[in-house]
């Protein structure tokens, strides 16, 4: 007997080698064979070259190939435990003597497929007298298979339709599912039950009635039975029974939602954000809950121990849903937080950006400016306004705030300019980094609101050290109005050693542009201030998340 | 909220305060292991869900222990282990904190085989593989190289390691390690080889 035991070596620069010790065609035995597949198999299979790549089975006993280079006319070779079982030639029913695109697909452990343009057929190469399952793709779109039930069963998709096939019953009718807007999971283990996943939830239905059995959240664990269920929902966990048909409860901890915590070092208090705001004082060995209007899910001490909180909900520039409340520390022995409302709210909704510190953060709302404001001892309301520029600063062309090291020294970019704030003299500096109008293009986007929007600087990134400094541009040369999404976008990164704000000629700066034109849809630059120039970009679209780190230059 | 209330106020009581202890020492890559945690606000967290494979016991994990209830009475006390985490491994055993638990009784059945790599350090300048056998038994082969492990695979019979590691000398690239192969329980080195680490486990299964 064969010992069934083989592999592919990748040993890297392109070269494949195939290994294997079972029987050969040959009747050798024991004999360990190595191929070299980009050079085309040698010895014990009389088949050509194949430059397309081996398939192997799950069990690792069965490989196929194709056994020419282009698939004309070609021949699968499956070669399993015993050598060559069989070899397919690749002219399906349907094609007669022509040449007709062929892809297959070494199906499960005992069967291979063979797709054309508009059809599927699919042989037992462990049987080779059963007969072939030929499906018919004339309407629909084929995604892809899977096999369980040791191979009996194939399951495949397409965009609204899952079927199952009985590979044992070629010729019976299949098992249809429309699954329309919703992703299919899995059958259990008798095919009785079926799950599918919305956004929001899990679905199990009964296959023969398509009757609902249970609604269950995302994060439900269903048995391999699909009658059974279970899930956290707090400190209790949940446990749906078909049997029953009703949610049990098991009562396991004491529910708890752990949402943020604050450490000040300098005064040793501790703030947690559970279900309550509590504050404790390490230094006294105090502590004290406090009622608040709402829970927040984000607090930060600023630099004298009062306390900086986010609750509620809006939509940040990163994707997270808050609104702000700042609270103060009242002073003394004790530090306990005032009860009651915070001392000032922010809009409840917009973009922030706070320096790091917290005292200065920027708002700004659906790409409309509102300018920079501080907040100082005692956060008495409102946060005092400490500048907005006297730029026409609207549109798709504002750039989150840029807070570098120092806090008293900010960097936004709009439409052709990057400015640069001076928060102490409340003065401001401006680059332009284009000489055109960027509304040259009457049409150049459309907002939200669907009105024409200018286009041009539309984020920058500042070296903590103030020597680097990127421009995100955006372009679009439709001569129709676009959506936002629709722009390019390219990063140019400027040296400004030795350069004084507000620089001169942007082309006369050291320049590289570090990415071309990019449709992301929207963007987060910033420079790394650990001395390594790493330059990061945050990328979203309709369909795509992307992180991006660029190297910029060693120092 | 009361009882979260009181864990933290107990917890500051029990632990005085290190902000105003003298003697704190900083925390350093020396003093980590010295650190120990002085109290908890809120309660266990939970943690993982899951049917045992045959669909018998539902497995309830905390950040503090497990607990193991019979999924067709759900009513019963549970049982109780001493593990954090846990999982069932291909045989359906439950796994968890180095050892195998009994889903009837609770409690330890057996010792989990594991595998690992200790790199070279001022008393070993080579890297070792440490092997604990299902009988509690541990085997340490020595690679007699200084090179980063990039998997380890051993056989059933634990007669065979694999061991692919990343020579800089042969490759720049991580994911085209060599494989060295020794023979157990000596440890003697017979093969070596490039290979992709990805099918370490084809070799040997």
């Amino acid at each position: 007997m064969g010992v069934a035991k083989f592999l592919i070596l990748n040993i890297g620069y392109g070269a494949q080698i195939l290994v294997s010790d079972f029987w050969t065609s040959q009747g050798a035995s024991g004999a360990v064979e190595i191929y070299a597949l980009d050079k085309g198999l040698q010895t014990a299979y009389p088949t050509g070259h194949s430059y397309e790549g081996v398939q192997r089975s799950p069990d690792g006993k069965t490989f196929a190939y194709d056994a020419w280079p282009q698939n004309i006319n070609s021949v699968i070779m499956v070669i399993g435990e015993q050598g060559v079982s069989m070899q397919y030639p690749i002219i399906p029913p349907d094609c007669g003597d022509n040449y007709c695109p062929v892809a297959s697909y070494l199906l499960g452990n005992h069967h291979i497929a063979f797709r054309t343009d508009t059809q599927i057929t699919i042989y037992n190469f462990r049987d080779t007298d059963a007969p072939p399952l030929s499906i018919e793709l004339a309407d629909q779109q084929f995604y892809g298979w899977t096999l369980f039930d040791d191979d009996r069963w194939m399951i495949s998709k397409n965009s609204s339709r899952v079927t199952v096939w009985d590979l044992q019953a070629p010729d019976a009718a299949p098992i249809t599912i429309e699954t329309e807007y919703q992703r299919f999971k899995q059958f259990n283990d008798d095919l009785s039950h079926y799950a599918v996943q919305s956004a929001d939830k899990q679905v199990i239905y009964a296959t023969e009635t398509g009757d609902i059995l249970a609604e269950l959240p995302l994060e439900a664990v269903i048995n391999s039975t699909m009658t059974q269920a279970v899930w956290w929902e707090g400190g209790t966990v949940r446990v749906w029974d078909e049997s029953v048909a009703d949610i049990t409860s098991i009562a396991v901890i004491d529910s708890y939602l752990g949402r943020a915590m604050a450490l000040h070092a300098g005064t040793g208090i501790a703030a947690f954000v559970g279900d309550t705001f509590q504050v404790v004082n390490l230094t006294d060995q105090t502590a004290s809950e406090v009622l608040l209007s709402a829970i927040p899910d984000y607090i930060e001490f600023t630099g004298e121990g009062t306390t900086f909180l986010a609750e509620g909900e809006f939509l940040t520039t990163e994707g997270e849903k808050f609104s702000a409340g700042l609270w103060k520390l009242e002073g003394g022995e004790t530090v306990l937080p005032q009860s009651g409302a915070s001392n000032f709210h922010i809009s409840p909704s917009g973009d922030y950006v706070f320096s790091r510190d917290v005292p200065c953060f920027s708002q700004s709302e659906m790409g409309e400016f509102f300018g920079i404001f501080r907040l100082n001892p005692p956060y008495t309301p409102p946060p005092y306004y400490v500048w907005q520029s006297m730029v026409y600063m609207s549109g798709c062309g504002v750039s989150p705030v840029v807070f570098p090291n120092q806090t008293n020294r900010v960097y936004i970019g709009a439409q052709r300019w990057v400015i640069r704030v001076d928060l102490g003299s409340l003065t401001e500096s401006i680059t332009t980094f284009y000489e055109d109008e960027p509304t040259a293009h009457p049409y150049a986007v459309l907002d939200y609101r669907g009105t024409n929007r200018p286009f041009g600087v539309s984020g920058v990134g500042v070296s903590a050290d103030e020597r680097w400094l990127a421009v995100i541009t955006l372009f679009n040369s439709s001569d129709k109005p676009v959506r936002l999404d629709q722009f390019t976008r390219q990063v140019e990164l400027f040296d400004l050693n030795g350069e004084v704000f507000p620089y001169g000629d942007p082309d006369t700066l050291v320049k590289r542009v570090i990415h071309g034109a990019t449709r992301a849809a929207n963007h987060r630059w910033g420079i790394s201030g650990d001395g390594y120039g790493h330059f990061s970009h945050r990328a979203w679209g309709r369909n795509h998340h992307a992180h991006h780190l660029t190297r910029l230059c060693p120092r | 909220m009361s009882r979260i209330f009181t864990i933290v106020l107990v917890l500051i009581f029990c632990f005085p305060a290190a902000a105003q202890s003298d003697t704190a020492t900083p925390i350093t890559a020396d003093s980590a292991d010295r650190l120990h945690p002085i109290g908890r606000v809120g309660s266990e967290l939970p943690s993982k869900l899951a049917f045992s494979p045959d669909g018998e016991h539902i497995v309830i994990g905390t950040s503090e222990y497990t607990l193991i209830y019979r999924a067709n009475t759900l009513s019963a006390q549970p049982l109780t282990l001493p593990i954090s985490d846990f999982k069932f491994d291909d045989e359906a055993r439950l796994a968890g904190q180095g050892n195998y638990w009994s889903l009837e009784t609770g409690l330890s059945v057996g010792i989990v085989p594991t595998i690992r790599a200790l790199m070279p350090d001022d008393a070993h300048p080579t890297t070792r593989i440490e092997m604990v056998k299902p009988d509690g038994q541990i085997i340490t082969v020595d690679t007699e190289t200084p090179y980063e492990v990039i998997a380890t695979a051993v056989t059933s019979d634990y007669t065979e390691l694999a061991v692919a590691m990343h020579v800089p000398e042969l490759s720049r690239d991580r994911y085209n390690a060599t494989v060295y192969l020794y023979d157990l329980p000596d440890g003697n080195l017979y093969g070596i080889f490039p290979q992709n680490q990805w099918e370490l486990r084809n070799f040997l299964s």
